[in-house]
């Protein structure tokens, strides 16, 4: 069990994290926030590549920086941005991994193969990665994490790059894994986690917040999510969350101060079921979340957060 | 730890700029010992008489030479047969030791090489016991050749296998930015260890590019100028002396070499030399995580070592100007007398090798120092 013991983590003047506690056993947690919020500091940290400035990291009650290579032996790190050496082959590459993680060799090769054939790259198992895509490389980096077995799986940004199908044949091989494993999974991608993560993890300002279940966050929205009409009237309070072209023509989905009965509702307005992306433009309301201004009109009643996050 | 090593090779591999280097080198090298050609006639006369008569010069020699040499043989090397002597007989060094330590006044550092000059004396009686000074060696040329080899080849060689090391170093420290690899590396259960293994194979790298530069080097110089058979000559040869300014002195060793034996003593200590800096550019580029950082850190400081000591020499700071002495660039800049007294350079027998070994176990614990600092700093990517 990994566990975040008051974790800090400063840049000169600039806090990224602040006491951070937070408790990750098997399963995914799903690590979800703006660029720039500290995800990737959070899974550098884990991943042993950033010290905290304060609080510790434990793995079994133990520091991980303590362990060092009997905690790194059984993590697999996927950064976010995914380096390779150009004239190797993936074959050669996840063979040097496989020396650096310190597995045998008799139990690399096989395992090579088969993770190859997971990330579908059996093929170009010996053709040099000069020649590969930006999704290519990306399902050679998955493949490295997984080379020595580990225990931990640190995804930070994992299906950058990917098409849809690689995406959700990503999930479905993380959720397989997760059973017996940690897995920490950063993304700004909601569908990424919405039906993989267990524990979902927040953070904003600096400030870390685990919610056991998408439906901690999802629940309090319940009756506040409606499309309306794109022309229709602003409604008190909305707080725009995106658009779409509807049945009957373009709508806009908002998010409301207080829940709305369904007798209630205004003229062409339809109630929608909440949604984790939906909680968390209205988290991030202030935060510019991948092009879409979240933060929404300032006016009619006073938003009020439900979450403690203000 | 093998296949870590092997990886690494294969790093360097990807990169055939150090292939260029080598390159490079030989052919400035090939220049150098193409430059002192006309040393060639008189090499292979002194190296014919040497196999004809032996290397040694007494009234043997003299005689079969008279009868026996070649109208060529005697006008290159007449005079010197004929007039050659053992100089270091009634040799006083307290002259030399005069002469150096004028300058110093009343110091704990003339005392030095005062003590130094003592102790020569008794390698310079020694010299004379054996007659080393009786030694044809090149003859007349002995100076111009030796110093074409250990006063410019061998800095060369010294020189450049330093410049690969450091390369070396720098390049499989750099490889892994380049490639975006940091991240994965320094994450795995080696980890930062990585970094004693990247050390050891541009040390191994930069020691066999060293290799290949000397053998070449000066094994074809040695059989350009046709010089095998001078390979037994006593270094020591009256023919061989050292200039310091006004100052014609001869070639005094602390041991007794032959050419041969001071080619391999002088190549060991330039091993060392470009290990120092194999070393020291891996320590530095650990503690500065650039190479470009790290390789203008070292142009900065192999640059200042002898400004240090020139300047120390024109205001009489006499004390810091022995310390400079020990910085391993002034070692370097004065191959062209090591093991020999080295003047007010030194103040104790054996310096370059003193400070080439201090600064080896120096340079050592600084490695480790920037190893055990870089295993608690963040990973910059």
């Amino acid at each position: 069990m990994l566990e975040l013991q008051q974790v800090t983590k400063r840049f000169g003047e600039r806090t990224i994290i602040e006491g951070a506690s937070l408790v990750c056993g098997h399963g995914v947690t799903g690590l979800i926030a703006p660029n720039g919020a500290g995800k990737t500091t959070l899974i550098k940290m884990l991943a042993t590549l950033q010290t905290p400035s304060e609080g510790r990291i434990l793995l079994d009650g133990e520091d991980i920086y303590g362990l060092g290579e009997a905690y790194r032996a059984h993590v697999g790190y996927l950064p976010q941005q995914v380096g390779v050496y150009p004239s190797y082959t993936p074959r050669r590459f996840l063979r040097y991994v496989a020396a650096l993680q310190r597995v045998p060799r008799r139990v690399a090769d096989p395992r090579i193969g088969e993770l190859l054939d997971l990330v579908g790259l059996a093929e170009v198992a010996d053709t040099r990665m000069r020649t590969f895509s930006g999704g290519m490389i990306q399902r050679v980096g998955i493949a490295q994490a997984l080379i020595a077995d580990p225990d931990i799986l640190l995804f930070d940004e994992p299906t950058a790059g990917l098409d849809p199908r690689e995406r959700a044949r990503f999930r479905s091989v993380i959720h397989g894994l997760a059973a017996t494993r940690t897995v920490i999974l950063s993304t700004h991608i909601v569908s990424d986690i919405e039906t993989i993560a267990g524990q979902i993890v927040l953070i904003r300002d600096g400030q870390v917040k685990a919610y056991q279940h998408a439906s901690e966050l999802t629940a309090p929205l319940v009756g506040r999510i409606l499309e309306v009409p794109l022309d229709a009237p602003e409604l008190p309070g909305e707080l725009r969350l995106g658009e779409r072209e509807g049945t009957a023509g373009p709508v806009r989905r908002i998010a409301l101060p207080q829940a709305i009965a369904a007798g209630e509702l205004p003229a062409g307005a339809v109630a929608s079921a909440p949604t984790l992306e939906d909680a968390f433009l209205v988290l991030y309301r202030d935060a510019h979340v991948d092009g879409v201004d979240a933060s929404g009109p300032r006016r009619g009643a006073p938003w009020r957060n439900w979450r403690g996050f203000r | 730890m093998r296949a870590l090593m092997v990886a690494e090779f294969r790093k360097l591999a990807m990169m055939p700029v150090l292939a260029g280097f080598l390159a490079l080198s030989l052919l400035f090298n090939a220049l150098i010992v193409a430059g002192s050609s006309y040393l060639v006639p008189y090499v292979r006369s002194a190296a014919g008489v040497t196999r004809s008569f032996g290397g040694r010069i007494d009234e043997t020699m003299r005689e079969a030479f008279a009868a026996g040499a070649t109208e060529e043989d005697r006008a290159l090397l007449g005079d010197a047969v004929a007039t050659a002597e053992n100089i270091f007989e009634g040799m006083d060094t307290a002259e030399l030791s005069a002469h150096y330590t004028a300058p110093l006044g009343p110091s704990s550092l003339a005392a030095l090489i005062e003590r130094k000059y003592q102790a020569l004396q008794a390698r310079v009686d020694h010299l004379a016991a054996t007659g080393a000074a009786l030694d044809l060696y090149a003859g007349p040329y002995t100076h111009d050749v030796h110093q074409l080899l250990f006063g410019r080849l061998m800095p060369a060689v010294i020189g450049e296998g330093a410049l690969a090391g450091i390369a070396v170093a720098l390049l499989l420290q750099e490889v892994e930015r380049m490639a975006g690899t940091r991240q994965m590396l320094f994450s795995s259960a080696i980890g930062r260890r990585i970094m004693p293994v990247k050390l050891a194979c541009a040390a191994a790298v930069g020691l066999a590019c060293y290799v290949l530069l000397a053998a070449a080097t000066l094994g074809g110089a040695v059989f350009f100028l046709g010089a095998g058979d001078l390979m037994g000559a006593n270094v020591s040869s009256q023919f061989n002396f050292l200039v310091e300014g006004n100052l014609i002195k001869p070639f005094m060793t602390w041991g007794d070499f032959t050419v041969a034996g001071y080619l391999l003593a002088t190549c060991a200590l330039g091993a060392a030399l470009v290990l120092m800096a194999v070393v020291t550019a891996s320590a530095w580029g650990t503690l500065f995580r650039d190479a470009y950082r790290t390789a203008l850190a070292l142009a900065a400081a192999c640059v200042s070592m002898p400004v240090i000591s020139d300047m120390a020499a024109r205001m009489g700071a006499w004390e810091m100007y022995a310390a400079a002495s020990f910085l391993p660039v002034n070692v370097w800049l004065r191959a062209w007398a090591w093991f020999t007294d080295q003047g007010r350079f030194s103040f104790i027998p054996w310096h370059e090798a003193v400070a080439v070994g201090v600064g080896l176990v120096g340079v050592a614990a600084m490695a480790g120092w920037s190893y055990r600092r870089f295993s608690r700093r963040d990973v910059v990517v």
